[in-house]
């Protein structure tokens, strides 16, 4: 096995014309190609994508009625789109959050960092966002706040409060 | 025919008359209850989700457990509320009926389906409110992961 061990942003150093003329100087060539392209690769916008494909599987696997066994209502494709909208708009630094399923057919988003440390916001489809949290010493916050395209305040300072 | 405020008080009477015969009764504060959890995105390795204790229709069904064996607790599940179908019974979340008190809500006995079943009551309307309990409830219960 070949390693390279790279410090800082060094890959530029790769990018030198491959001046070997063998199979295995092709292939050497071929892997540090590879290396520049992850490299180059944006963290967040992959960690979103994964994001948004586990809220499309959570829509497909809770689109019928009754999916928890009692009753649940099936994800709103209002709320699916609204949800995709909101973890677009949300800033690159915020962590990610836990994609939920609500029996009354929200989208919950989960930030949990322990006992009394968690924020919950749930996003109907209706433009209104509904949150609730534990901000750690005995601190805790709940409301409604109206969504269209900014993400309220609040709930960006709340996730930052108990994620710090 | 009779005086409009006699009959008034005759119809008083009697509605309060029924209402106090028909007390409901709280499961008792010592009595452990159990949320059985059929969406494993209800729950992670730190416990319960706060989805798996929402309420449906202004209730949060449980069953009273304190005097039956685990076996029998993950029959109910399984049995009874799975109706062994699918989605299979992942996990279950119990929770002392008197910390259920504590955080505002309540535990009435509701039998037609099963001898030891109950409903977490008393939710308030709004989404905020309810969200709130609901995390409280999740953190303070204990969880248990069905082992297959």
């Amino acid at each position: 096995m070949t390693a390279l061990a790279l410090s800082g942003y060094q890959y530029h150093l790769l990018q030198r014309p491959n001046t070997g003329a063998s199979k295995c100087s092709d292939e050497l060539d071929k892997k540090v190609q590879d290396v520049i392209i992850h490299l180059r690769e944006p963290i967040t916008g992959h960690v979103k994508e994964n994001l948004h494909n586990e809220l499309n599987s959570i829509f497909s696997e809770c689109s019928k009625v009754n999916w928890d066994k009692y009753g649940a209502s099936p994800i709103s494709e209002a709320a699916l789109i609204e949800a995709h909208g909101f973890l677009t708009a949300l800033p690159s630094w915020v962590p990610n959050p836990e994609v939920i399923p609500e029996p009354s057919g929200e989208i919950g988003l989960e930030w949990d960092y322990g006992k009394d440390r968690v924020f919950v916001v749930t996003i109907k489809g209706d433009n209104s966002i509904a949150y609730a949290g534990l901000l750690g010493a005995g601190n805790r916050t709940r409301g409604i706040e109206s969504y269209s395209e900014a993400i309220p305040s609040v709930i960006i300072e709340s996730v930052k409060r108990i994620s710090s | 025919m009779k005086p409009f405020h006699q009959l008034l008080s005759k119809v008083l009477k009697e509605f309060l008359a029924k209402v106090l015969l028909r007390k409901e009764r709280s499961v008792s504060t010592e009595e452990n209850t159990g949320r059985f959890i059929f969406s494993s995105s209800h729950f992670n390795s730190l416990g319960a989700k706060h989805a798996a204790f929402m309420p449906r229709n202004g209730e949060t069904s449980v069953f009273c457990i304190s005097s039956i064996s685990n076996d029998e607790i993950w029959d109910i599940g399984v049995n009874h509320v799975g109706k062994n179908m699918e989605p299979s019974l992942k996990a279950r979340a119990d929770i002392i009926c008197g910390r259920v008190q504590e955080i505002g809500l309540d535990v009435i006995p509701e039998t037609s389906s099963h001898p030891l079943h109950a409903n977490i009551t008393r939710w308030p309307m709004e989404r905020d409110e309810k969200l709130a309990l609901a995390i409280d409830l999740a953190k303070a219960s204990t969880f248990h992961k069905k082992i297959i």
